[in-house]
């Protein structure tokens, strides 16, 4: 496998490194960037596969980085790290075709995990694939296209293929809130935590939905374990 | 004078008068004994010595007879005899001469009878001297003795006679002097009698008059008259007494100024601490309408008093359920029984959103019977204001958080992964400690944040019916692992008739979840977690009960606050799951609690309201968190 390269974008020095020293050992070449201007500079320069991009940093922010980086380098990925449960620009992101998200504190696992899928989802053939995760990838990857449509299509699919579990519903359901139907939207992210009541993102998606103030960004899968679900954690292992 | 004296006067009188009677009725007697006596003494014996000396005589006559007939010796003796009786008794008559002409009676007889005795001696001694050759005795006693003897025995009769007249007259007298007497005591008797009585009167009018003024102004006084003043007349008990009475009355007129003073003070008193104090204070009659409001109170409803003043609560408050409180407080007499975190309601003043924190409270007459109910509202938007901003600040705070726990727990689990193998066994220990210790931290930022923002009144129920047994399914799936790897037997007892509830779904599951969670952490292995739901009043109760250690006592009312964590247990919580629980249970307007028993386990009940009830939990939620 060619090495590929990551730029980290985040103001924290110390998040910074121990990204860099989490994913090295990957096989990526890392860069880093302390800011927006750096981080296009850097893009001018370099290619990249993976952007690792905290959306709250001085200067410009992560949400103009991501769309300068639609704009002129569609093809790289970018995962968003946020600190924040709801993210005002969060509707904005998914429009610009952002589909990843982790929220602070995450485990070095976890990122590497999140990494790790959205590679997998580059190699996926949507012909091909047939299972449930698989279809859930796909549906990812093509909102990272910009594909919304395909990627409400392939949404349904999964739903078709198991319909006792919760992702693809609220899929679906942030499919449909970008496209502006809130009322309709609900309805999916109720039955996704009809299927399981402690599906984080669908939670943070209805409560903002139906939340006197309509922000917040669209949970698209679970992020690091929220504290309710510890005792999960702890069970998962290293 | 003294009452005493007064009446010792009294009495005195009438013993006078009763003397004066007594001493009258004496005299006559002593005058009438007078009288009695003198008829004795004067004529009794007169009349028994001229009896005598009748009979004395008649026996001489005799004795003269018997000389005649020839007993000479014989008559003589008795002749003597007689003779010397006749001169005693005569002798006696003359000692008692009361009667005019009894004394010439007397010298007559006398006479007469010496003449007699001489006569006799002639005719006795001098025998053939004395009588006559001519004269036989026989012819001489009947010409000479006899008729002297007669002559003599008339006179003493006659004697006699006079003095059994005077006896008769003197008798005649003492009976008119006896009667005058009884007639002149009547009198005297009747006079004392009358006068007596009309000295008794005026005696007892004269003590009981000033009885009867007292008597009057006693009444007065009691019937509130405080200036009443007996007058003073006498110099007796009676005046030392009117004298006390008005000091008296003086006094109690003085008390009772008093009285009114300190009750007006205290009126005052009380006035301007309500005009005062901060709180409003809203008082309603058993009409349900507003009879005082104090300043606070008015400027909190922006009203002028006279806007208030006979209003009903839902003619000036805007928040219905408060006003049906009052009327049953007015209704039932006690306080409204509402959990206390419920007692707030919201008033728009001008442009600005005020809270306030309300109590209603009964007050009651002295006979127990109600009086009315009052209402305090106290100000608590600084509260408020401030309670947010801590939540803001713990919501910002655990945010800042995250960053460097990203860095830390990023670093230690790199530490874990490469450079363990470089570390001795305790350091790697010390590793573990800082990776668990990373993900308590990120358990307690992530509760801190859910619970400030319930807090902060940014919970948003997003209500649906459900049943329960739906919810009960949802945490056996959800904890389903946990049970299995502890070998617990969980049992489910839901009723099946048991009518939908109305809750956001997904909260109340999370606090179920949250509930069986913590049993099936606590019950030892193999333990029995039950979860049960029944129908108590208008309520569905939810009941988790295991049967692990129990919570001991002085912990069961602390347990659902922040942080609170019982000493000793090993729990790897956060010590916020129960604070987030009754949090959750109080937004959907129900009550969360825990019965519990040192090692018979502990039941976690809490309740949900019903769906049938059309009680708009919702509208109620969003008006109390914004």
């Amino acid at each position: 496998m060619e090495t590929k390269s990551v730029l980290v974008v985040d103001d924290e020095k110390n998040i910074r490194m121990t990204l860099s020293l989490t994913l090295e050992p990957m096989g990526f070449r890392i860069q880093t960037a302390v800011n927006g201007e750096e981080a296009l500079e850097k893009l001018a320069s370099n290619g990249f596969w993976l952007i690792l991009l905290d959306l709250k940093m001085p200067g410009m922010d992560g949400i103009e980085v991501l769309r300068q980086v639609k704009k002129n380098y569609s093809k790289i990925r970018v995962i968003i790290i946020t600190a924040h449960g709801t993210i005002e620009s969060a509707v904005e992101a998914m429009k610009l075709g952002a589909v990843d998200f982790i929220q602070k504190p995450f485990t070095a696992n976890e990122i590497r995990e999140l990494v790790n899928q959205v590679a997998v989802r580059e190699t996926l053939d949507e012909s091909k694939a047939d299972d449930y995760q698989s279809l859930i990838e796909i549906c990812k990857r093509h909102v990272t296209d910009g594909h919304i449509d395909l990627a409400r299509e392939t949404a349904k699919k999964a739903i078709a293929k198991d319909p006792a579990k919760p992702e693809a519903y609220n899929l679906l359901g942030a499919f449909i809130e970008i496209r502006g139907d809130w009322l309709e939207a609900q309805k999916f992210y109720r039955a996704a935590l009809d299927i399981d009541p402690s599906f984080k993102p669908a939670q943070a998606n209805l409560e903002r939905t139906t939340s006197f103030h309509k922000f917040g960004k669209i949970a698209l899968w679970p992020e690091a374990e929220k504290p309710e679900a510890g005792k999960n954690e702890e069970d998962k292992g290293e | 004078m003294t009452l005493k004296k007064k009446m010792l006067l009294g009495y005195g009188v009438v013993f006078f008068f009763l003397g004066l009677v007594v001493a009258w009725a004496v005299g006559n007697l002593i005058f009438l004994g007078a009288a009695t006596d003198a008829i004795l003494k004067e004529n009794y014996r007169s009349i028994s010595a001229a009896e005598n000396m009748v009979a004395a005589l008649e026996r001489q006559d005799s004795a003269v007879l018997f000389t005649i007939i020839g007993e000479a010796e014989k008559g003589i003796a008795l002749f003597r005899a007689q003779e010397s009786d006749f001169l005693q008794w005569m002798a006696r008559a003359k000692d008692n001469v009361t009667i005019t002409g009894e004394d010439d009676l007397l010298r007559k007889i006398d006479k007469r009878f010496a003449e007699y005795r001489a006569l006799i001696f002639k005719f006795t001694s001098g025998q053939e001297v004395a009588v006559p050759e001519k004269l036989q005795p026989k012819e001489y006693y009947f010409t000479t003795l006899f008729p002297l003897f007669s002559e003599i025995r008339e006179t003493c009769i006659q004697l006699r006679k006079m003095n059994e007249n005077t006896m008769y007259s003197a008798s005649i007298r003492a009976n008119t002097i006896a009667s005058r007497a009884i007639y002149s005591t009547i009198a005297v008797a009747a006079s004392a009698l009358v006068l007596a009585l009309i000295f008794s009167l005026a005696l007892s009018e004269r003590i009981a008059n000033p009885v009867k003024e007292l008597m009057k102004a006693s009444r007065k006084i009691a019937d509130g008259d405080y200036s009443v003043q007996v007058p003073v007349k006498t110099k007796d008990e009676l005046g030392l007494l009117a004298i006390e009475f008005n000091k008296m009355s003086d006094q109690l007129a003085q008390y009772h100024q008093m009285n009114i003073g300190q009750i007006l003070a205290e009126k005052k008193k009380v006035e301007t601490i309500l005009a005062t104090i901060d709180d409003g204070l809203v008082v309603f009659n058993l009409d349900n309408q507003i009879t005082d409001i104090n300043f606070s109170a008015r400027k909190m409803l922006v009203l002028e008093l006279r806007d208030c003043l006979g209003r009903t609560p839902y003619e000036v408050f805007p928040d219905k359920s408060l006003c049906d409180q009052i009327s049953e407080a007015i209704r039932t007499g006690s306080k409204p029984d509402i959990n206390e975190e419920d007692c707030y309601i919201t008033l728009k003043k001008g442009g600005t959103v005020k809270h306030y924190f309300f109590a209603i409270s009964v007050f009651r007459g002295e006979d127990g019977t109600l009086s009315g109910v009052v209402l305090l509202l106290r100000d608590v938007t600084r509260l408020k204001e401030v309670e947010r901003l801590k939540s803001e600040f713990v919501m910002a705070a655990s945010h800042e958080l995250r960053t460097p726990l990203t860095s830390i727990g990023m670093s230690i689990d790199l530490l874990i992964e490469n450079s363990s193998q470089n570390l001795n066994a305790r350091q790697n220990e010390l590793l573990h400690v800082a990776h668990e210790e990373i993900n308590r931290l990120k358990a307690l930022v992530g509760d801190l944040l859910d619970l400030s923002k319930i807090e902060a009144g940014k919970i948003d129920l997003d209500l649906e019916k459900v049943a329960v047994q739906q919810l009960a399914e949802r945490v056996a799936t959800l904890l389903m692992r946990q049970i299995e790897e502890k070998e617990i037997t969980v049992e489910y007892r839901v009723a099946d008739d048991l009518p939908l509830t109305k809750v956001d779904s997904n909260k109340i599951s999370w606090v179920l979840t949250n509930l069986v969670a913590n049993a099936v952490r606590l019950v030892p292995k193999g333990g029995h977690v039950q979860l049960s739901a029944r129908m108590v009043g208008k309520h569905i109760h939810v009941s988790v009960h295991d049967d692990g250690p129990g919570i001991p006592l002085e912990y069961q009312s602390k347990i659902f606050q922040k942080f609170v964590q019982i000493k000793g247990s090993e729990s790897g919580g956060t010590g916020l799951g129960l604070a987030i629980c009754k949090e959750i249970i109080r937004a959907h307007g129900g009550a969360i609690w825990v019965e519990s028993k040192i090692g018979q386990g502990s039941t976690f009940t809490f309740t949900l309201p019903v769906c049938q009830q059309e009680f708009a939990y919702g509208n109620q939620v969003s008006a109390g968190s914004r």
